[in-house]
């Protein structure tokens, strides 16, 4: 008898054939229990075996529930392959739980398609099936060598963003060597080097790879969330996906927010978006706060950051907008029904910053107080703030405005109380906080508090020692109290700071000038003399220098010392002084204005005053015209004086008999620009202004002074849109950019008109000189020029109110308001025309002349010491403005 | 945006700390080959690099942050770096998610 096939050979085969149809049928348990007998006989063949049904069974057990015996499989597992093996099978088997949420077909399926060689697919088509194979998330165990081959692709797919999610890098490398270029699977490498790249920090190569993923493939899709913030760190502003509306863009942004952590809110964020964008900006702040339990909040977390958002944006927003959205806060605040303390915080601050100009004082006062507190109780105590936030308070409450009411006097300041107690709590919780001390100092003095601000000034030198600014403020304010020492100490530490600003040397010779007048003054001529000296080393010799001109120092002297010293050697002064003034009319102003000073308290004209008008009578130039009116506006500005009406009227008259010698636009246009503001210049200055008109008609400048002239009461709007227009075009056409930008805003202004002038506004500043000599005789009552104003018709109604007000007012209160009046620079003439206009009695008759005064009678005047020769006559220049008009 | 997340550091951080972070800042961005974000950087420094501004900044900064509230949001993203990678079921439900877009 031959030798046969063992028995056991066929009894091998015949478990075999038995497991592999278990196998088949996902009877995992009986064929592992075959192959365990079978393992025995060959292992190498048929420990794969083993270990699918293993697989299978620990699958079958996941998708039950049965962890834990799927555990104890897992554990057996470890027995017959390698860890990374296993590692492999556990991320396959993993994705066994979310199958449930994966609506496709079944892997197994795709992957067949995708093996079928007989059918032709697309690219896009293979593409879509190896997604589907993928996002599946499951294993796939198939007996044909190309679907195996693809399982295995798809399953080292699985594996590397198992290991990707775990930050194994080399992992995800190793793992994807095993998806060849060619595969159908090979734009998911590409993915995961990608998302791989975003974390290990190699941006570009990120951005690359996920650039060149295929349009439309799944990979593609969720690389656009990665690719945007990969361009946002990059520090570009790529097309926020917040941009735009499209489906696409929001499925972008809920994507980056599932990629931050946030795509739990995503929907409550697109929703708050889209309100937003659609103009309902409370709708999208309440949308994020019922929804989202820590919004608002102060931190830097992205609540935070969102929080800071919704509070900022109003800053941005149109007025109607904003007001809404502040009304929202207002009414929680008003409720106490704010969420949080950052609410609350954020809520009172951005009130307070948006209603800063226009809220009462006390709900201002009230709003920032309460966000200051809450701010320290957020943040934790910090005096350094806290003394700029009561100083910016401070700052606000002492804002001047314009007062109401149809008696209304200059603007007032807010709440000057107020101002003053924030001022000092600022300073007192940082004492290093200079601009508090400043602004109070600034409050003080509109106050008219001198001691106190002077009290503050001292405090600062000694705190402030090097700071200029303080060093020069104390000066001022001693110079003005006439502790001339130590003024001019300050001034010369402050000099050591600085030696280049301007105003130190100028508020020394004005100091030393002070001291040498009173010395003077007590008779001590020798010391003043000494006095006036130290200050040559700050004086110039530019004619234009009033504050320490030569000549103006040598005026000073010289008055000081025909006052109450030398007589001959005040005339040599003066004559010196006159020599080497800019023009004789502006040294007699000066004289004029300096010897007024110093007969104090009595006002009114001096001999000085007399020549000027006897200068002036001749044939005076524009350009000296010019000069007269800066001096004048010099010496109001550093004196504080308003009434300066027997100057005015001087100079004033003095404008049309200039206007018969030659002048050129330039010194025309001074002449305008610095007496258009003044009382009854009106009429000259039309009078010139007609003729620069007859030189050139289409002049767009004079045409806008033309019209600027002629008063706000007598407007007429059509006429002068007309006008302006073809002002607009004119200025264009010449390129003369001030002009053309002066015309556009007076035509707005058109549309929103000022405020109507206060009535007893510098119009009517002072009463009308009667002199002789003066040759208008045309009544001066219009443009306010007369007692009383023309009324507008819609002011008649307010006005007869006062009068009826005064006429039953008791006599204490027409007192109080006769000083509230003159504190205004109301002049008592007009106060006595109403109330003798109010109680039906004549009215007075005003007054004429000078006030009667009597000063020391001044020694007569010696004749005129020669004037000093003309300057020579400017080469001719191309410039219109230096062109002469004659 | 919020300088502190520009720069990267926290609310109580020292002079010398928001110094220093401006500086590496302006290493990783300099102005030849990220403009806008240098400029971005600089912005966020002049912000906050000392007390005085922190607390300026604090009291009266108007600068809104971004143009909507999702807007704001993502830039708060990029900005605060680096992010973690999804845990493997996130990542799953976040590829699915997209799939379906």
């Amino acid at each position: 008898m031959p030798a046969s096939v063992p028995v056991v050979s066929s009894a091998v085969a015949a478990a075999e054939q038995r497991m592999r149809t278990l196998l088949a049928q996902g009877k995992w348990r009986q064929a592992r229990n075959d192959l365990k007998a079978l393992l025995k006989t060959d292992r190498a063949r048929f420990l794969p075996l083993l270990v699918e049904a293993n697989l299978g069974l620990a699958r079958q057990m996941l998708s039950a529930g049965q962890d834990a015996q799927a555990r104890q499989v897992f554990a057996y597992l470890a027995t017959l392959v390698p860890p990374e093996q296993l590692r492999a099978f556990e991320a396959g088997l993993a994705g066994t739980a979310g199958t449930a949420g994966h609506s496709g077909p079944p892997p197994g399926e795709s992957i067949a398609a995708l093996a079928d060689s007989s059918v032709a697919r697309s690219e896009p088509e293979r593409m879509r099936l190896a997604d589907q194979v993928v996002l599946a998330f499951e294993p796939v165990s198939a007996a044909e060598p190309a679907q195996a081959r693809l399982a295995d692709e798809a399953r080292a797919i699985h594996e590397a963003l198992h290991a990707w999610s775990r930050r194994e890098w080399s992992a995800v490398s190793e793992i994807l060597r095993r998806v060849p270029h060619r595969s159908p699977f090979s734009h998911w490498v590409i993915f995961v080097k990608g998302i791989m790249g975003f974390h290990t920090g190699e941006a570009e190569r990120a951005a690359k790879l996920l650039q060149g993923l295929p349009a439309g493939s799944a990979p593609a899709k969720a690389a656009q969330a990665y690719l945007w913030l990969l361009a946002r760190a990059a520090g570009g502003e790529p097309a926020s996906p917040a941009e735009s509306s499209a489906p696409t863009a929001e499925a972008t942004q809920a994507a980056v927010c599932r990629l931050i952590g946030a795509g739990d809110v995503s929907a409550v964020l697109i929703r708050a978006d889209r309100h937003w964008r659609g103009g309902k900006h409370v709708e999208s702040y309440r949308a994020v706060r019922d929804d989202l339990g820590p919004f608002p909040s102060a931190g830097l977390d992205w609540p935070g950051v969102l929080s800071e958002f919704y509070f900022k944006a109003p800053h941005g927003m149109a007025e109607a907008e904003w007001v809404k959205f502040l009304r929202f806060f207002a009414d929680l605040i008003g409720r106490d029904r704010l969420k949080n303390e950052a609410e609350r915080m954020l809520a009172h601050r951005l009130s307070s910053l948006m209603g800063q100009a226009i809220a009462p004082p006390d709900e201002l006062r009230a709003g920032w107080e309460a966000f200051l507190r809450v701010h320290q109780a957020v943040h934790g105590a910090n005096p350094h703030l806290a003394s700029l936030g009561y100083g910016w308070l401070g700052e606000r409450l002492s804002m001047v405005c314009r007062s109401r009411g149809f008696f209304a006097g200059p603007p007032q300041m807010r709440d000057p109380g107020g101002a003053v107690e924030m001022l000092r709590r600022s300073i007192e919780l940082d004492p290093a906080n200079l601009a508090a001390h400043l602004k109070l100092c600034d409050v003080y003095g509109a106050l008219k508090k001198h001691s106190e601000r002077n009290r503050l000034l001292d405090e600062m030198t000694a705190r402030f020692a090097d700071e200029k600014h303080v060093l020069v403020r104390a000066a001022e304010g001693c110079i003005e109290r006439k502790a001339f020492g130590k003024g001019l100490g300050y001034l010369a530490r402050a000099r050591q700071l600085d030696q280049l600003d301007p105003r130190i040397p100028e508020l020394t010779v004005a100091g030393l000038c002070a001291q040498a007048r009173q010395q003077f003054q007590q008779r001590r001529p020798e010391k003043a003399q000494q006095t006036l000296a130290q200050a040559e080393p700050w004086l110039t010799d530019k004619p234009d220098d009033f504050r320490r001109g030569r000549w103006t120092v040598l005026v000073r002297h010289g008055l000081m010392e025909r006052r109450w010293a030398n007589p001959e050697q005040a005339e040599a002064l003066l004559a010196r002084a006159r020599a080497l003034a800019p023009h004789p009319a502006a040294m007699l102003l000066f004289a004029h204005l300096t010897d007024r000073e110093n007969s104090k308290p009595y006002f009114g004209e001096t001999g000085f005053l007399e020549e000027l008008k006897a200068t002036l009578r001749g044939a005076p130039r524009l350009a000296e015209i010019g000069w007269l009116l800066r001096l004048l506006e010099q010496w109001q500005d550093e004196n504080g004086e308003t009434r300066m009406h027997f100057e005015e009227k001087v100079i004033r008259e003095a404008i049309p008999r200039a206007l018969s010698q030659p002048f050129t636009r330039a010194e025309a246009a001074e002449v305008i620009e610095r007496a258009r503001d003044r009382a009854d210049f009106a009429r000259p200055l039309q009078q010139l202004v007609k003729k620069l008109l007859r030189a050139d008609s289409l002049d767009p400048q004079a045409r806008l002074w033309r019209l600027d002239l002629s008063g706000p009461w007598n407007s007429e709007p059509a006429k002068d849109r007309a006008e302006l227009q073809s002002i607009v075009d004119e200025a264009t056409r010449r390129r003369d950019d001030p002009s053309l930008r002066k015309a556009r805003q007076m035509l707005r202004d058109l549309d929103l008109p000022p405020p109507m002038p206060n009535p007893f506004g510098p119009e009517l500043a002072g009463p009308e000189l009667d002199d002789e000599e003066d040759d208008h005789e045309e009544d001066d009552f219009e443009h306010g020029g007369g007692p009383l104003p023309d009324l507008p018709p819609e002011m008649e109604e307010e006005f007869a109110e006062l009068l009826e007000a005064m006429r039953v007012a008791p006599e204490s209160a027409l007192r109080d308001l006769r000083k509230t009046a003159q504190r205004q620079g109301v002049p008592d003439f007009i106060f006595d025309t109403l109330i003798a206009a109010a109680k039906g009695k004549p009215l007075p008759v005003p007054p004429s002349g000078p006030p009667k005064f009597s000063p020391p009678a001044p020694k007569p005047l010696p004749p005129s010491a020669p004037m000093s020769k003309p300057a020579a006559p400017k080469p001719p220049v191309s410039d219109p403005d230096q062109l002469n008009l004659f | 945006m919020n300088p502190y997340l520009v720069l990267g550091v926290p609310r109580d951080a020292v002079d010398a700390r928001i110094r220093r972070a401006f500086l590496d800042a302006v290493k990783q961005s300099p102005p030849e080959t990220h403009p806008e974000r240098f400029k971005a950087i600089a912005g966020a420094y002049e912000k906050i690099k000392d007390e005085p501004s922190r607390c300026r900044y604090d009291l009266f900064d108007t600068d809104c942050p971004g143009n909507s509230p999702l807007d704001v949001v993502l830039r708060h993203a990029a900005l605060t770096a680096p992010l973690a990678p999804l845990g493997f079921e996130a990542m799953k439900d976040y590829l699915r998610a997209c799939a379906k877009t």
